[in-house]
């Protein structure tokens, strides 16, 4: 999900935002910027249209100047409005990067912390989510995800149980690219879930025939994940110029936003979550939540015109 | 894995270009100046194979059985789990190769006095392994030699030296106990790399074809030869 090579405008964003931010002053005193809300639907609860995901991005091991780099980009995402974070114990290392980043900048309040069980095994199933919980350093994980479906029968009602007891607050399941939409659906449909994760942008549009409006039927808040394609659809888009309509009818000033712009304007998309390690990139994806989004003729139109480049 | 055909080696990558860059490294800066004690080491295996030394293949086995246990702990389990759930997997795979290299090292299991042609198959791969990768990155890509991938230090040149023992075995017995490892990561290299996009990817599946290929030979000539006739 990361952006391809910066052109120039990129560059220069990019190295006035680390001109910015060299130190990293605790950001609790700075005021988050405000971005459009969507309701979660079995709760209310309002959260901003633009995550930030984790995969890739924030597995940096032990490195000191890429953990610097990861704080950073969770600072400006915090500061530009976002709260949803999303991560696995599948993402390496990303976990305990996010809860470093967040210690240092003392900004555990302000994060909307979503988090995934993985593993095939039931039993380890309750380990996994307190090591998880304790690399976020948080008392209790937001919204907890059965990752890719993986024993989903064994770890649902595992947490359920600990959101009856007040030990989470969502639950949820996730997919990517397209696959076991099948049985997706079908726990969707049965299953009792505040939120579902799965891949839609302009070029994988499959969800938009079942899952995001059994989404809407059911009540069920939808987080999108690879917006991007990996990076793949930003390099491929790389290559041509942003159309001009983009600019003048939406505001959108790169490929990046307007492909976002057309994912949050679906009405049954709570969040998405597009992956960067550059802060000009946090802004640009923050940026594309503000101002106008596409209605269903201009969505059509950059479909078409992503599809056909 | 569900649905394993519609994945792709971008779907099952961890980390970044950059993040495996500066591990590695992280890993040779750490453990400077080791990387000429391993390369000597290395070389010393090479000349005894250049100079047709009947112990060599045996030498290069107990060289590769340190260099499997170095690259388990120091970079398997200490360094590359911190960003891959599955190291320290990995790291008891390289372990238990250590311990088949060893036992087929003590059981003497290689040809003291292999022919040319495997001979020179085991010789280039070792050469790929003490030079060819190290130089890989830095002389294609303009990296720092920093980045460069060792011997005993990193797992495909290690592996790649394990592959070139491979026509030298004596036995397919101790052809095939060598082989899943080297092959196993073969793979994972070959699908790490072209998840990165790096170019280099073929290079260990090519290495291992060629291994397979000159163990192979030597298997079905071996099974040809002319047993002894037992008087009486």
């Amino acid at each position: 999900m990361n952006h391809p090579p910066m052109p120039g405008r990129r560059r220069l964003l990019a190295g006035l935002a680390a001109a910015g931010s060299l130190a990293l002053p605790a950001t609790a005193q700075s005021t988050p910027a405000s971005l459009p809300l969507r309701e979660i639907p079995s709760s209310r609860e309002r959260l901003p249209v633009m995550g930030l995901g984790t995969w890739i991005t924030f597995n940096v091991g032990r490195d000191a100047e890429l953990r610097e780099e990861s704080t950073r980009v969770v600072q400006a995402f915090l500061d530009g409005g976002g709260r949803l974070i999303d991560s696995s114990p599948m993402y390496g290392s990303s976990q305990e990067v996010v809860g470093a980043a967040l210690r240092t900048l003392r900004s555990r309040d302000r994060v909307f912390a979503a988090d995934k069980v993985w593993t095939g095994n039931a039993r380890q199933g309750p380990e996994q989510v307190e090591s998880s919980r304790a690399y976020w350093g948080l008392p209790r994980l937001d919204l907890l995800q059965v990752h890719n479906l993986l024993a989903w029968e064994q770890h649902l009602p595992m947490l359920q149980r600990m959101k009856a007891a007040g030990r989470l607050r969502y639950v949820g399941i996730t997919t990517s690219e397209g696959r076991r939409h099948a049985e997706f659906e079908r726990v969707m449909a049965t299953a009792a879930l505040d939120f579902a994760q799965f891949t839609y942008n302009p070029v994988d549009r499959e969800a938009e025939q079942r899952l995001l409006p059994l989404a809407q039927e059911r009540g069920i808040a939808v987080i999108v994940n690879r917006p991007f394609q990996q990076g793949e659809l930003l390099r491929r888009l790389a290559r041509h110029p942003v159309p001009a309509w983009a600019a003048s009818e939406l505001g959108a000033t790169s490929w990046a936003q307007l492909v976002l712009k057309f994912i949050v304007a679906h009405p049954a998309v709570t969040c998405v979550i597009p992956a960067t390690t550059q802060v000009a990139h946090v802004r640009e994806n923050l940026a594309a939540a503000t101002g106008r989004l596409p209605d269903a003729a201009l969505r059509q139109r950059i479909a078409a015109q992503v599809q056909a480049l | 894995m569900a649905e394993w055909w519609t994945y792709v080696p971008a779907d099952v990558q961890l980390f970044s270009a950059r993040t495996y860059a500066r591990l590695v490294e992280a890993h040779n800066r750490a453990l400077w100046p080791a990387q000429w004690l391993m390369l000597g080491c290395g070389a010393v295996a090479l000349v005894a194979l250049l100079r047709r030394v009947g112990d060599a293949a045996r030498l290069l086995a107990a060289l590769c059985a340190l260099w499997c246990l170095t690259v388990a702990w120091d970079f398997l389990v200490l360094r590359y789990a911190r960003i891959h759930w599955a190291a320290p997997e990995m790291a008891l795979g390289f372990a238990l190769q250590a311990f088949l290299l060893a036992l087929l090292a003590r059981r003497d299991a290689f040809e003291r006095a292999p022919e040319a042609r495997p001979r020179a198959v085991a010789v280039l791969l070792l050469l790929l392994a003490l030079a060819g990768l190290p130089l890989l990155a830095p002389a294609l890509s303009g990296a720092p030699w920093w980045r460069a991938e060792v011997v005993g230090l990193m797992p495909a040149p290690t592996v790649l030296a394990m592959l070139a023992l491979v026509p030298l075995t004596s036995s397919a017995l101790g052809r095939w106990l060598l082989l899943p490892l080297p092959l196993a990561w073969c793979v994972v290299e070959a699908v790490t790399l072209a998840a990165l996009g790096s170019p280099a990817w073929p290079l260990l599946p090519l290495a291992a074809l060629l291994s397979l290929v000159a163990g192979a030979r030597r298997g079905r000539r071996v099974a040809r030869a002319p047993q002894p006739v037992h008087p009486g």
